[in-house]
């Protein structure tokens, strides 16, 4: 049954690997090298952009400047954006597809194995360059890093200082990176997928995953072309978002949101595929509506490309156009609605425990839910034009991307740990780390939709004193959210460096061809080719 | 009363989970435990409409959240339901369906999908619509046009009927900000001199930016629009309610951002024609005045009157700026430089020059548009003669009068 | 889903490389022409 095993743990047949130490991982084509450094570098940076929020949301503590001037609040919370999407999300989805891609569809490893080690690398240079700016101004040298949010919108990136032109060469480096790591795996999906395994029956994580990097490879071009354009009006005279010279600073916004709105799919699709995985393990069931998902999938990345403009209803959009983008909006909601169905159709009448990844996966539904729902009235050109710019849409996204983007991360985490690492983690932490998260997430963001209804808007470093009770709420939720994140890594160390030995198949209800491998895999995932029947 | 009980209740629906009552009472308890909390009324929804247009959003918004609650209670008490049946340790067994078999189960899975439909295309989309198209009709029966001029980081109000404009900015103390003083009732958002609005008339507003983008918000009028350099935008009021409105910038538009905010003082129409016919007088008063010669000590007791209002910000109260981005008046070569050319006229790059036609690419904007003859007169002359700079030259309005006309 | 043994030959992984290889080069022009396209775009 399992011949595929045989390989054991870190032999290493082919004579591949010739160095140790730094070198091996500076050279490493392995996937799972590649992944783990992928999913490393994003834990690291998920810390390095939580405290700068965390310091933030000091700040925002009580009425009045505590800790900081006006200028450096505006680097943070910008930069916190950039750091927490392109550095903590993007890699840790990108680590998933790197590890698990490969034994999920049955193949030796990523097809471009080159191309996937210098997609990795240039990851840390990028980070640098968006946190460098921090340092050099301590040193006077420039004025800190990007102060614009993370949006760009010109012409205040125009007028802004050094730390713009250090971003915008780190995005140009982070789209690479995120460019070639699509392409690997489009034709990793596209070409080395065992015998026997059409696409349609292929794991929905690879399906998620696919439609991942393909809205990438659409949209990242384009945010790449607007921030160059940015740079050349910045400093070579051009005058592409200057009214004066004939241009258009909401034709920026077009460009970023071209690219931005499919962001957040591409940030949420791969969690989707994950979820059902996990859903269908602790419910010990098949999943419900496998090709429904996968059409609700290929639908959100189309629908996404076409609904961009919602991002700034209050700019002065034509009212055909707001009807339009509302219309489309709303669409989405259809094919959404179909997944939550999917998820909670596979719990239904299974056989569930609630293991940690269980828990999170719940978590995640019932918390991006609320994400989804907002979302619903968000896009309500009508009621937008009061939530728009304010903390209610702050709540909302939060909901998306923390509930939805890295609690779906840390349910993958939980739910692969064993697999990767050959031990199993302490479940009890895990608990307890998943109830912290939850309750202080909640603490954190639900005062934030009040405060955005009662009128306070985003990015400002001081508030009027009414909302000062639900600030200093937000504050403590955020404080214990952070803290508790510790518990996280510390349960992921121990994990690494030993406890209770993981079986093949980790979790009773697991199905797929990853469980069918050792845990942890063999250097070579499949030697020999599984044959899908 | 009626507030009250709307308050409670779109605070309830939009909570619509299970830790709404310990949200609740959680925010209770750490307002209470806060020292000098500022105002015991905990809010959970939009402040009281007093437009046409606020009122429908609020009606929008309430009549949503009641939706999406319902939504989300029946969806995940379905959830709950299964979680607590469906599980391993109560002995249930797994069954192995992977979708709807039965013509029945198809009709009862897609069911939803219909209702969902209705929900956004008809409930939600068909009000929407209308809502849209009144909200951006500005010129239907419009009363009287009022120019919104978003600037870092201060509003320009003109009544271009009248021919009225001023600037409007921040009058917290800067020491309240630094928690050096006690905070006052309107902390931050208060205003040197308000935008004045007649009640029960369409205000037809037009925005526009001379730097970057700003957003104009009061939520008590529901309307939120974006001031755009180089384009205008429009939006509409119809004030039911004498009153003072409060609001702020909404979109990032650099350092101070936060400092932003929007008064309006809604008042009767008399009370309105009557603040009208004095700003005229003053307007005309500050014209002619630009005609005679002001004396050095004039000049600069007003300059120091217009720097504290409009350079401030940047350039700090003792001309020290903020380098990098904001450079020092204390020092500067551009300040200490000749005043004009032999013959009177502008040189580039001059102190004369900055202060005319600004720096593009910088936070330094063209005061030309924004400041009266005398205010540059005097703020230049101000600049000139303070920091450190003992220059003793002055400039006259009617100078700077002169170099406007030609420069046209 | 059960595995039967049958090796992955050299000819079949370099078959499968090399389409692949053919397919990313295809994928990297496509992108480079969106960006391209995007700094003609005019209002």
């Amino acid at each position: 049954m399992n011949t595929a095993t045989t390989a054991n743990g870190h032999a290493d047949p082919h004579g591949e690997g010739h160095y140790s130490g730094p070198l091996r991982w500076l050279t490493t084509t392995n996937h799972k090298d590649i992944g783990t450094m992928y999913l490393t570098f994003s834990l690291i940076m998920f810390f390095v952009g939580g405290a700068m929020i965390l310091a933030v949301r000091a700040e925002l503590f009580s009425p009045g400047l505590q800790l900081m001037q006006p200028e450096f609040f505006n680097q943070l919370i910008g930069v916190h954006a950039l750091v927490m999407i392109f550095a903590a999300l993007m890699p840790a989805a990108t680590g998933f597809a790197n590890w698990m891609l490969p034994l999920m569809i049955g193949a030796p490893d990523m097809a471009l194995p080159r191309l996937n080690n210098w997609g990795f690398w240039l990851l840390p240079p990028a980070a640098l360059l968006l946190t460098m700016p921090f340092f050099l101004a301590l040193f006077g040298i420039g004025d800190g890093a990007l102060a614009t949010g993370w949006t760009f919108y010109a012409p205040l990136s125009v007028q802004g200082g050094m730390g713009v032109d250090f971003a915008i060469l780190a995005v140009h480096i982070l789209g690479i990176s995120s460019i070639m790591g699509s392409i690997n795996v489009i034709v990793t999906i596209f070409n080395m997928r065992a015998p026997g395994m059409t696409l349609m029956k292929m794991p929905l994580f690879a399906w998620g995953w696919l439609i991942t990097a393909f809205l990438l490879l659409a949209t990242l071009p384009v945010l790449a072309g607007a921030v160059t354009m940015l740079l050349t009006d910045r400093h070579f005279g051009t005058q592409f978002f200057d009214a004066a010279g004939g241009g258009d600073p909401i034709l920026f916004q077009h460009l970023f949101w071209f690219f931005g709105h499919p962001e957040v799919y591409i940030l949420l699709l791969p969690v989707w595929g994950l979820m059902p995985h996990v859903l269908a393990t602790f419910s010990r069931k098949p999943t419900y509506g496998y090709k429904a998902q996968v059409y609700s999938f290929i639908v959100i990345g189309v629908l996404s490309l076409v609904v961009w403009a919602h991002h700034f209803f209050t700019a002065g959009l034509p009212v055909p156009a707001l009807i339009y983008f509302m219309f489309s909006t709303m669409a989405i909601s259809i094919p959404l609605a179909v997944l939550f169905f999917c998820w909670i159709a596979t719990m239904w009448k299974g056989a569930m425990t609630f293991e940690t990844p269980m828990l999170f996966a719940v978590g995640f539904i019932v918390l991006f839910g609320i994400a989804g729902l907002t979302g619903l009235i968000l896009a309500d050109v009508a009621a937008d034009a009061q939530y728009h710019h304010s903390y209610f849409v702050v709540a909302h996204f939060h909901y998306a991307l923390f509930a939805g983007g890295i609690m779906g991360v840390m349910t993958g985490v939980y739910y692969w740990l064993p697999k990767w690492t050959g031990h199993m983690y302490s479940e009890k932490l895990g608990k307890l780390h998943f109830w912290l998260t939850v309750v202080s997430f909640n603490l954190t963001f639900m005062p934030q939709f009040f405060l955005g209804l009662a009128g306070m808007p985003r990015r400002i470093p001081d508030y009027a004193l009414q909302f000062a009770e639900f600030n200093a709420i937000s504050t403590v939720g955020a404080m214990i959210l952070g803290f508790s994140q510790l518990l996280f890594a510390w349960n992921i160390w121990s994990c690494i460096r030993g406890g209770e030995k993981a079986e093949p198949r980790v979790w009773e209800g697991a199905e797929g061809l990853e469980w069918e491998l050792s845990s942890p895999p063999p250097h070579h995932s499949w030697e020999i080719q599984p044959v899908i029947k | 009363m009626r507030s009250i009980v709307l308050h409670s209740i779109a605070g309830g629906s939009s909570l619509a989970s299970a830790c709404l009552r310990r949200f609740q009472f959680l925010a209770l308890a750490a307002g209470s435990l806060l020292p000098g909390a500022a105002s015991a009324e905990y809010k959970f929804n939009f402040p009281e409409p007093v437009t046409p247009i606020a009122r429908e959003t609020l009606h929008i918004h309430n009549e949503f959240m009641l939706i999406i609650t319902i939504l989300f209670v029946v969806v995940f008490a379905i959830m709950i339901y299964s979680m607590i049946k469906h599980r391993k340790s109560v002995g249930h067994t797994p069954s192995t369906f992977t979708g709807p078999t039965s013509a029945m189960q198809w009709f009862w899975a897609l069911v939803p999908f219909a209702i969902l439909l209705f929900i956004d295309f008809v409930l939600m989309g068909i009000p929407a619509v209308q809502a849209i198209i009144s909200m951006e009709d500005t010129k239907t029966r419009a009363d009287m046009v009022l120019k919104v001029t978003g600037m870092q980081w201060k509003w320009q109000y003109e009544y271009p009927e009248a021919g009225v404009k001023f600037i409007s900015t921040m009058s917290t103390p800067r020491a309240q900000i630094a928690n050096a003083e006690a905070k006052g009732e309107h902390y931050l958002l208060e205003v040197d001199k308000p935008v004045v609005l007649p009640v029960g008339k369409k205000v037809r507003i037009l925005l526009t930016s001379t730097d970057v983008i700003h957003t104009w918000w009061v939520p008590q009028f529901g309307v939120k629009r974006d001031a755009i350099p180089g384009f205008l935008r429009e939006t509409w009021v119809l004030i039911e309610k004498p009153g003072i409105y409060r609001g702020q910038c909404a979109e990032l538009c650099g350092k101070d951002h936060g400092f932003m905010p929007v008064v309006v003082h809604a008042v009767p129409e008399p009370e309105y024609l009557a603040w009208l016919e004095q700003q005229k007088a003053e307007a005309v008063a500050s014209a002619g005045s630009a005609d005679r010669a002001w004396s050095s000590e004039e000049l600069i007791a007003e300059g120091k009157t217009v720097y504290d209002k409009v350079c401030v910000a940047c350039h700090q109260a003792e001309g020290q700026g903020l380098p990098p981005v904001f450079p020092a008046l204390a020092g500067s070569k551009i300040v200490s430089g000749p005043l004009l050319d032999m013959n009177g006229k502008i040189i580039p790059d001059s102190h004369v020059d900055r202060v005319f036609n600004g720096k593009p690419g910088t936070a330094m904007q063209a005061f030309r548009e924004t400041l009266s003859d005398v205010e540059l007169a005097a703020v230049i002359t101000y600049e000139r003669n303070s920091f450190g700079h003992k220059l003793g030259d002055m400039i006259q309005p009617a100078q700077i009068k002169a170099l406007r006309q030609e420069a046209k | 889903m059960t595995d039967q043994p049958t090796d992955f030959t050299p000819a079949d992984l370099a078959r499968r490389r090399s389409a692949a290889r053919r397919l990313a080069w295809l994928l990297g022009l496509a992108v480079v022409v969106i960006y391209v396209l995007g700094l003609f775009i005019k209002r």
